[in-house]
């Protein structure tokens, strides 16, 4: 019987831990997708003169009268495409984003989390565009390069 | 914070219970005969019930668990079956959620007390584990650019697998009435972080966030037999051969 003991132990120790892991409220997740503007001709980061981006499904305008490196996007929660139009020194165009939102509950303290995956494009005006993050948190600060 | 800690309590106590059983039951020194020639025959078949399902399920309104084991002996391996269902609904501000489903485990054990006159097992062992289960979730959301909005999302008749390591002891309390506790490593899942709705708990298993679960269940089981054990005889004591 002496081998009992540790065993016992061991299994009070087991469900000891299991009591232990409630998760973390941190959401890391975020709608928000990064979008960099480069050069075309030397890959270096450039500016982009912008009058205004709006998007599809809200009146409201994103940005007006930038002139930027980057910008931040929202996409919409309960769509799995948003299509943006930008006015900018190059003249009217369109970006279309698709995505995949995947959506859980934490806990019953921490609600909900919702997460943008399979970040891609259905359609860029832009010279060239690459996806270069497909799953937004907040930490990645690039998901999109846009080339001009 | 407390409410766990009494139910750490009450495993702990129980652990401690079904020790001194064992410890009083070994007392009298018994030795098997060695019998070779049936000895992979199963002698009994045991039936269980999880006290901790059925207690969660008494205590919390939006619980429901019952889980049941099986297992027949052959020699000092046992064959285990388990089948459970639960049902849970969780609950907060802005969503709700609800699963249910069905889960079934078969395994093997290897007894290493299968020498004890009375048949008490200390066990380690294996499943593989298997479940459908449906889960739903609606919640609603707020969004600065798009507006607020609310959803509903499920999850219909998802399969999921895993296998889990297992150790514990069954030990005789009276005449058929027998107690038991199994601790369970549970690994080896796939947690469905591609699906729209992502479960939160997957039935039988746990969180469904972890790639690696804990798990524990008190048995109390009835064991019906199907043929005498190996016969025993008792050892004189120590006093009786000083005489």
């Amino acid at each position: 019987m002496k081998i009992v003991i540790p065993i016992l132990i061991l299994s009070a120790a087991i469900s000891l831990t299991s009591c232990l892991d409630d998760p973390d409220c941190n959401s890391k997740t975020t709608n928000f997708v990064n979008i960099k503007f480069y050069n075309s001709d030397n890959n270096e980061p450039d500016t982009l003169n912008i009058n205004k981006v709006t998007t599809q499904g809200t009146d409201s305008v994103l940005f007006s009268e930038v002139e930027a490196s980057y910008i931040k996007l929202p996409l919409r929660p309960d769509t799995v495409q948003t299509t943006f139009v930008f006015d900018s020194e190059l003249g009217i165009d369109t970006l279309i984003l698709k995505y995949n939102t995947n959506t859980r509950l934490v806990s019953e303290d921490c609600g909900i989390e919702m997460v943008f995956s399979d970040l891609d494009y259905v359609r860029s005006d832009f010279g060239s565009i690459k996806i270069v993050n497909k799953i937004l948190v907040e930490q990645v600060t690039e998901d999109v390069k846009i080339f001009n | 914070m407390l409410n766990k800690s009494l139910k750490m309590l009450r495993y702990l106590i129980s652990i401690c219970l079904v020790t001194m059983a064992s410890a009083a039951f070994s007392q009298k020194e018994k030795v098997q005969l060695d019998t070779t020639s049936r000895r992979f025959i199963p002698t009994g078949i045991r039936v269980g019930a999880d006290l901790i399902g059925f207690g969660k399920s008494f205590s919390k309104v939006d619980y429901k668990q019952y889980e049941f084991q099986a297992d027949i002996d052959f020699y000092r391996y046992f064959l285990n079956v388990e089948y459970g269902q639960m049902e849970r609904t969780l609950e907060n501000s802005n969503s709700l959620y609800t699963v249910e489903g069905s889960y079934f485990k078969v395994g093997p054990d290897i007894n290493f007390l299968h020498r004890d006159p009375d048949q008490s097992a200390l066990f380690f062992g294996l499943r593989y584990a298997t479940t459908t289960f449906s889960d739903e979730l609606n919640f609603s959301y707020t969004n600065d650019v798009f507006g607020d909005g609310t959803s509903q999302i499920s999850n219909t008749d998802l399969k999921a697998d895993w296998f889990e390591m297992v150790t514990g002891m069954k030990v005789k309390m009276w005449k058929f009435i027998w107690l038991g506790y199994t601790a369970r490593f549970k690994f080896g899942i796939d947690t469905f972080e591609r699906n729209e709705l992502i479960p939160h708990e997957i039935p039988g298993y746990g969180r469904a966030d972890k790639n690696v679960s804990w798990g524990f269940n008190y048995y109390l089981i009835f064991r019906i037999p199907l043929r005498k054990g190996p016969q025993t005889i008792e050892l004189p004591s120590t006093d009786d051969l000083n005489k």
